[in-house]
């Protein structure tokens, strides 16, 4: 190897050339005899390859300043993909990168016992974790921050680490202190909450929802004021669902023109029925008012319970007073009146898209898998209409009742038409099928496929990835 | 409907292509060639003047084919090839599992029923025939007169000397250029380097010294991806590789890595009858496949193989240039990870790095495939420093990474590997994957350029993952 120079040597000699002009006087002493011989602009080069290869050779890179470093990608609590499944996961990855289907692939993945491996998925830096498996916690705080501290798996948040934590392991903290204490997690929130911006309080509020209890009207009270409407909203929910809201007399009067009492043929049970909304600006007075009144309220006013209001409704009357009652129990309704509800609305084959959506955020993964049961077996609801409503319920169903389903029959019939000549309607095959990728469970899968490549759609179209990864992937072990 | 000679004799654009088709038709050519157990997909490799193989693959169903050379026929002799070869013998195909890039294609072909790929318009009065193409391949070459061969060879050895010429003027007017930027002040350079190279760059062209007026076409994407502070240093570095280039080819312009780097590389049949060219057998390991559209309007494929038995780890690269919008997709190429039996052979060098896949024996399946060997940590420079006193020239040469970890410097926001054992840093090109950030990395395998490097590949808790 050469011999090595001190790179300040040659700090004149680039100096020079920075500006313009011979730097051979100020060259090396030791290159003397390869430059003096030659002529001056011949020098000038040999320096140039001198100066050049010696810096190669001779310079070892420093960095001036102190390094820093994160802590590594946290280890999750299930398993990285394996590696022989990674490419079909990437392929559906990549055929659509919306959000909400994004979340659904990966829940599909979580609900078989894997997590995606880090290289082909990150949550991104402005992920809440709305939408996302509890298990992506770990990844969705330390994407978002710059700096991440570690907290201990088995750390319970208080006032003193409160701060220790990001957003998404506290709350995922949070809920298991809720189940072991509920009455201190509100107790914490009107400590903390004064710290924190307004989608901090947002974002942790929702922990409430399970156990919610007398434990948590002063928190809920005090946040009547609250800056941000949505903490205030759902604030007033959560009170409604204990019963501490009174509506306003004037909104309570304005129900009469939407709803009547009926005595039922057994003298001694009534029922609430709907006065059907003549017009528009009706249809938004009715929207307006069940956002606002409480279901206790609007029995009390008709002297019922709100049982006896969830039991005796008919939703076969008007769709429009169907969705306004559903977003008025979605806000007021207890736990144990929305699970009436939602038994109800199923025996009454009520399966309407637009009226199950304000009700979507309360569902829990049982609520979603009888309202998909009824709906497979008692709707025309096409597969789009359900997606929304999977949530974590994926991979539940057997082909069986998939294929008696209206929505399959019309699958296929679609699936037999030229692509050529009817885009428009060939083109819900993709998010369907999704869809189906998403319901179906791993045993049942390769029937639908083999029945969709014979109705022509080739086994390998990529709509039918999901399908067949689901059918591929088996649960891991751990 | 299965694939007959009648159906490559229709498909076939022009008699020329058939006839091109049937000098393909060598087992010897097709590293790969297999069918779809019960299915209607065909695929292969075949080997040709590239440096990466040509994947190839149709459908027995409805005669749709791909192929990922840059040829503008459709279909390329290498799809009448392998369909001719499969219609002469099916059974010469082995079933195997169709592979991504199969899958890939066929997924973006989704069609909802098989419709046949059109057949070939005739060229007016022009027919075509297998049996004609056979009979070309199989003519005896045709006595050569000695006066006319004489003629031929003293009118190639002219042409020769004058391109020869023409190189070694370009040359002399490139030194002069790299003078001339030197007396008028390097800040100066800098501040227009785009413009000047691209002016130099063209002469280069024009005189014959392609691939290093590529190179200099490119320094100016170099530099800029260098901090303010480091771009006089890499100027200074890289005119030093130029002239030290030009100087050895003035002084042998027949060594075939000097003439590679100025002017052209060794065709592959040259090189497959270089007896100076070394060849490595072993299991090697595609680390990186890298794509980059050069400004002079090609892309450049660079595949890394690193040979991970037996030992010692050595490096191949795989270089091959398309040009843009020809459709090729990077997909085509191996893909990292992948492990396969072979021998390499190396264009002749000190020290070489550029090669060639003589002969592809066997590709490891997933569950076959071997892990790395481990490496002493020496000074992660050493094999470069070795290398490059071996090659002055020479752009870029992957190194062995000890256990390390990814920092950043702050305020300059760069990011740096350093060891574990703090012995040493080394400054990255590009910010890496966030899964890498803060991770214990205990082996890794970057490419060096002798400014900076790229991080190829990496062992990490979550398995080796590759990151091109």
């Amino acid at each position: 190897m050469s011999q090595p120079v001190d790179p300040r040597v040659l700090e004149p000699v680039k100096a020079l050339w920075m500006t313009g002009g011979a730097a051979k006087s100020a060259a090396p002493d030791a290159w003397s005899a390869q430059l003096d011989s030659v002529a001056a602009s011949e020098a000038e080069l040999r320096l140039l390859a001198l100066v050049g290869q010696a810096s190669q050779i001779a310079l070892v890179p420093k960095c001036q300043r102190e390094l820093t470093f994160r802590n590594g990608l946290p280890k999750l609590q299930l398993p990285v993909l394996e590696e022989q499944f990674r490419p079909a996961f990437r392929r559906i990855l990549g055929a659509d990168k919306k959000k909400d289907r994004l979340h659904r692939l990966i829940t599909f993945l979580a609900s078989r016992g894997w997590v995606a491996h880090p290289l082909d998925w990150l949550p991104n830096s402005t992920e809440s974790g709305e939408g996302l498996p509890e298990v992506y916690a770990p990844w969705i705080d330390w994407v978002s921050r710059a700096r991440w501290s570690e907290t201990d798996a088995d750390m319970v948040p208080d006032e003193e680490n409160w701060h220790d934590f990001y957003p998404a392991e506290r709350i995922k903290a949070l809920r298991v202190l809720r189940r072991q204490n509920a009455a201190e997690v509100p107790r914490l929130f009107l400590a903390k909450f004064p710290e924190e911006n307004a989608e901090i309080r947002f974002r942790h509020l929702p922990v409430l929802a399970d156990e919610l209890g007398d434990h948590d009207v002063e928190l809920l009270e005090s946040l009547g004021n609250d800056r941000s409407e949505r903490v205030r909203n759902l604030a007033h929910s959560y009170l409604a669902r204990l019963g501490k809201v009174e509506a306003d007399p004037g909104a309570i009067e304005g129900l009469n023109d939407f709803f009547k009492k009926v005595k039922g043929r057994l003298k001694k049970t009534s029922r609430i029925d709907p006065i059907p909304a003549k017009n528009k600006s009706a249809w938004t007075r009715l929207a307006k008012l069940c956002q606002s009144v409480p279901l206790a309220s609007l029995a009390e006013a008709f002297e019922m319970t709100p049982e006896e209001v969830i039991d005796g409704w008919k939703f076969k009357v008007d769709d429009r007073a169907n969705c306004a009652l559903s977003a008025m129990l979605a806000f007021s309704a207890s736990d144990s009146q929305f699970d009436r509800y939602l038994t109800h609305l199923i025996a009454e084959r009520w399966f309407d898209a637009d009226g199950v959506a304000p009700l979507l955020d309360r569902f829990t993964d049982d609520h979603r898998l009888q309202l998909l049961e009824g709906a497979l077996q008692n709707s025309d609801l096409e597969f789009g209409d359900l997606t929304s409503w999977i949530g974590g319920c994926v991979g539940k169903f057997p082909a069986k009742t998939i294929k008696k389903s209206k929505a399959w029959k019309r699958l296929l019939e679609v699936a037999g038409i030229n692509e050529n000549e009817n885009r428009i309607q060939t083109n819900n095959l993709d998010p369907w099928l999704f869809t189906v990728g998403l319901l179906v469970d791993r045993e049942s899968a390769p029937e639908l496929i083999d029945i969709l490549n014979q109705r022509g759609i080739d086994q390998f179209d990529p709509r039918l990835q999901l399908l067949q990864f689901n059918a591929s992937l088996p649960t891991s072990s751990s | 409907m299965a694939i007959d000679l009648r159906t490559v004799e229709s498909l076939a654009p022009d008699q020329a292509s058939l006839n091109a088709a049937t000098k393909l038709r060598k087992p010897a050519k097709w590293p790969l060639r297999e069918k779809e157990a019960e299915g209607r997909l065909v695929w292969g490799e075949c080997q040709g003047s590239g440096s990466n193989p040509y994947r190839v693959m149709f459908d027995q169903d409805d005669h749709g084919y791909k192929c990922t050379c840059p040829s503008r026929k459709f279909p390329c002799k290498h799809v009448l090839a392998l369909m001719w070869m499969f219609a002469d013998a099916e059974d010469d195909f082995g079933e195997g599992s169709v592979p991504d890039w199969v899958t890939d294609w066929v997924g973006r072909r989704r069609k909802t029923s098989a419709t046949p790929a059109k057949k070939a318009a005739a060229t007016k009065g022009e027919s075509k025939s297998l049996t004609q193409a056979n009979v070309v391949e199989e003519e005896s070459p045709k006595p050569v007169d000695p006066e006319k061969q004489k003629r031929l060879e003293k009118a190639a050895a002219t042409r020769a000397a004058q391109t020869q010429q023409m190189i070694l003027d370009s040359l002399g007017e490139f030194e002069n250029w790299i003078a001339d930027q030197l007396r008028l002040g390097l800040a100066g350079f800098l501040e227009e380097h785009t413009a000047r190279c691209r002016r130099i760059a063209a002469r280069l062209v024009d005189g014959r010294a392609a691939m290093l007026a590529s190179r200099v076409d490119e320094l100016p994407s170099k530099l800029s991806s260098l901090p303010r502070e480091e771009q006089l240093d890499a100027t200074i570095q890289e005119f030093s590789k130029f002239l030290v280039l030009s100087r050895a080819f003035r002084a042998n312009p027949e060594a075939p890595d000097v003439r590679a780097a100025v002017a052209t590389a060794m065709k592959r049949d040259d090189l497959l009858e270089h007896k100076d060219a070394e060849v490595a057998e072993g299991v090697w390991e595609v680390v990186a496949a890298l794509f980059k559209t050069q400004r002079d309007g090609l892309i450049r494929q660079s595949t890394w193989l690193m040979r991970i038995e037996p030992e010692p780890i050595r490096f191949a690269l795989l270089l091959d240039f398309f040009p843009v919008g020809g459709g090729y997709k990077s997909s085509a190429g191996f893909t990292p990870g992948d492990q396969f039996e072979a021998s390499i052979r190396f264009h002749p060098a000190n020290r070489p790095l550029r090669a060639i896949i003589e002969e592809r024996k066997s590709t490891r399946s997933q569950d076959a495939r071997q892990g790395w060997p481990s490496w002493d940590s020496e000074a992660p420079l050493t094999a470069w420093m070795n290398w490059f006193e071996a090659n002055p020239w020479g752009e870029a040469h992957p190194i062995l990474l000890s256990p390390g970890r990814i920092g950043r410097a702050p305020r300059q926001g760069r990011f740096w590997w350093q060891a574990s054992d703090e012995s040493a840093a080394l400054p990255l090109a590009t910010e890496p994957h966030a899964a890498l950030l803060g991770c214990e990395l205990p082996q890794s395998v970057a490419l060096w350029d002798g400014q900076q490097g790229q991080l190829l590949a990496a062992s990490t808790e979550f398995g080796t993952c590759h990151l091109s």
